[in-house]
């Protein structure tokens, strides 16, 4: 008697957690794109270059002003430039941001093709202290040794912005006011798996630019509103002039932040985002169609199919491997659906 | 030396403060950063009261004024619904009002702070819903209900550990809040922060483990949970996670986690000797400290525990 009546009260508890509770969803399937959001899509074809640099010792400026092809100078000559790293968070040992290496080559290159004004400016994700994720992370040092100012977007002044037909069916975001009165942004990020998303690279690199002061760290609201809407909402109001992915070491397994290093020595640099998510995607072993947020983003950012992207630099075949994938995003559905079961299970334990 | 330090900083986070607002940064490379921070202004207001009444006033008259009319705070005048900011507005009325009270009307004030106690128990993010309370109130009994639940960024998300603990701060100081609800919500946040706390001890932003592994603590939310919890001390988390700031403390080189730092174990009667002249070794020439006058009023705040001034111990007392 006892048993049961343990029995039907375990039960009805379950069903109250399980049936009647309102958890988020983090991945929402997203919508076929309206002929509104597929309007500002690039033209075919888009350029990307797989740049080879072994290691950040070495001249990652050279390398990028030899495929100068790859950049439109119009972009940036008298121009006042972003550059956005990935800083995230700096959990020691893990290659989480953005090398201070590449930064320091980018901002040598954007002033080499003529920028009147350069900030690096980030708003971080899960820390308010940027100012210790600086330190950490080098990218204080290297803006000091670059002469060029640090910006903490989690803090600028907001401007609202609408959207119209947004995926995640909002209808403005809040944005930092530097972003919106610059010439143009660099997106910089970091190559990583991503257990949500699958990857992060160009464009999620954007969710940085969304203002701690109104949204927090984490910036939970992306997450409930859906990260892969958000993505693509984030990178239809803000447009990146240009692509520069740090891959020479990047992440593979539990990222974005729990991953392992994965010595790749690549840069993959372009202009449109898509069509740079989408190489970096192949050369870390992904479907497109895996991806839901790139896939969509073929339609309404830029160019994902392989037959529209122009690849320079080293040949794909010749780079692309199987990353470690996160535990929700293996091959084998069934064996991801199990280790993410276990691994809520021992949650706490 | 010390007191140097506190009259140049006191200085310049009073000129920033003259119109009774305060932006958050004061980097000269930003054009932009002129708007008027709810948060920076109330750190300021809080640091400043001690000694320059008058000033904190202004801004404490500045954030009544852009309270919003569901009783919370935006992050700044007319940028949208109200946010997380609720709670460091609602602690800087409440602590500068009740240290300078001949400056302010004590009818207003209540009215100010109803409405936002108001907005703060309303504001929780509530996942079960009443059918599935119900229905564990049933099976469970009445301890069923009393799950942790603490504060959202913004309306509507997961409940995450800085904001949960900037509101706990709004209900526990200058001292807690004796009316039953309150004391509910109180519980129900302790829980919440004592029930997301790393292993080993401290808090990150609220996500301690996911898929399989455990994350570790930061210095910054360590510091912020455990002033919202200065009434438990001796929960054997709240040991764990100072014992985790102390060992930790010394290694920090940035004046916001220090001055965060410095709070907190002062507040737990910690001695901060040595953080105290780390911190002052980050004071810039003007007098400010970090890249903001958030860190500022912070690191003001952490400057005067050496005057014997914490407004985070008086609960513990």
């Amino acid at each position: 008697m006892i048993q049961r009546r343990s029995f039907l009260q375990a039960t009805v508890a379950s069903l109250a957690l399980g049936s009647c509770a309102n958890p988020p969803p983090l991945i929402k399937k997203l919508p076929e794109p309206s002929q509104v959001q597929k309007s500002a899509r690039r033209l075919a074809p888009s350029s990307v270059g797989i740049l080879r640099a072994k290691s950040y010792a070495d001249d990652l400026f050279a390398i990028l002003k030899e495929n100068i092809d790859l950049f439109n100078t119009a972009d940036f000559k008298g121009k006042f430039l972003i550059l956005k790293p990935n800083m995230v968070e700096c959990p020691a040992g893990k290659p989480v941001t953005t090398s201070p290496e590449v930064l320091k080559a980018v901002i040598k290159l954007v002033d080499y093709l003529g920028a009147a004004k350069i900030a690096v400016a980030e708003g971080p994700g899960h820390m308010r202290d940027t100012e210790a994720i600086l330190a950490a992370t080098g990218i204080g040092k290297a803006c000091g040794e670059m002469a060029v100012p640090f910006i903490d977007l989690n803090l600028d002044d907001v401007i609202k912005v609408p959207i119209k037909e947004s995926f995640a069916e909002v209808d403005h975001y809040f944005l930092p006011k530097t972003i919106l009165e610059a010439d143009g942004l660099i997106s910089l990020p970091k190559l990583k798996t991503h257990h949500w998303v699958g990857m992060t690279a160009a464009m999620k690199n954007l969710f940085g630019l969304v203002p701690g002061r109104k949204y927090g760290y984490p910036k939970n609201f992306l997450h409930f509103k859906g990260i892969p809407q958000c993505i693509l909402d984030l990178n239809r109001l803000v447009q990146t002039k240009l692509s520069v992915v740090d891959a020479i070491v990047a992440m593979e397994g539990d990222g974005p932040i729990n991953g392992t290093p994965r010595e790749m020595g690549l840069m993959i640099v372009g202009q449109d985002p898509a069509a740079v998510d989408a190489t970096c995607a192949r050369i870390i072993g992904f479907e497109i169609d895996e991806l839901n947020y790139i896939q969509a983003a073929g339609q309404v950012i830029g160019n994902v199919d392989q037959s529209e992207i122009k690849l320079t630099g080293v040949p794909l075949d010749e780079v692309k491997t199987q990353f470690k994938r996160p535990i929700t995003y293996l091959k084998d559905k069934q064996l991801s659906a199990k280790l993410l079961y276990e691994s809520e299970r021992s949650a706490g334990s | 030396m010390v007191a140097e330090q506190l009259s140049k900083t006191e200085i310049f986070l009073a000129t920033a403060l003259s119109d009774g607002r305060c932006s958050y940064s004061f980097s000269p490379a930003n054009l932009c950063m002129q708007e008027a921070s709810t948060e920076a202004t109330a750190w300021a207001a809080i640091a400043i009261c001690h000694r320059q009444p008058k000033l904190a006033k202004k801004a404490i008259d500045f954030l009544i004024a852009s309270q919003n009319k569901d009783g919370g705070w935006s992050t700044g005048p007319d940028l949208g619904k109200s946010d997380w900011t609720s709670g460091p507005a609602t602690l800087a009325i409440r602590l500068v009002c009740s240290y300078q009270k001949q400056y302010f009307d004590a009818g207003q004030i209540k009215r100010v702070l109803t409405d936002a106690f108001h907005y703060l128990i309303n504001s929780r993010t509530d996942f079960l819903s009443p059918v599935a309370r119900l229905l564990l109130l049933l099976s469970q009994g009445t301890s069923s209900l009393h799950y942790g639940r603490g504060w959202p960024w913004t309306a509507g998300c997961y409940n995450w550990v800085e904001p949960t603990a900037y509101s706990l701060m709004a209900f526990k100081l200058p001292d807690l809040i004796k009316e039953d609800l309150s004391k509910r919500v109180v519980y129900h946040a302790n829980k919440f922060l004592l029930e997301h706390s790393c292993r080993g001890g401290g808090w990150n932003h609220g996500s301690f483990y996911c898929l399989g592994q455990s994350y570790p603590p930061y210095v910054v939310t360590t510091a912020e949970a455990l002033l919202g919890l200065i009434d438990i001390p001796m929960d054997h988390r709240v040991k764990a996670s100072l014992d985790y700031l102390s060992e930790v403390s010394h290694k920090e080189s940035s004046a916001m986690s220090l001055a965060w730092t410095i709070l907190a174990l002062d507040a737990h009667n910690y001695n901060c000797q040595k953080e105290i002249d780390l911190l002052v070794n980050l004071q810039n020439k003007d007098g400010g400290f970090g890249m903001n006058y958030f860190v500022t009023a912070l690191s003001l705040l952490a400057l005067n525990t050496v005057n014997g001034i914490n407004y985070f111990k008086v609960v513990s007392k």
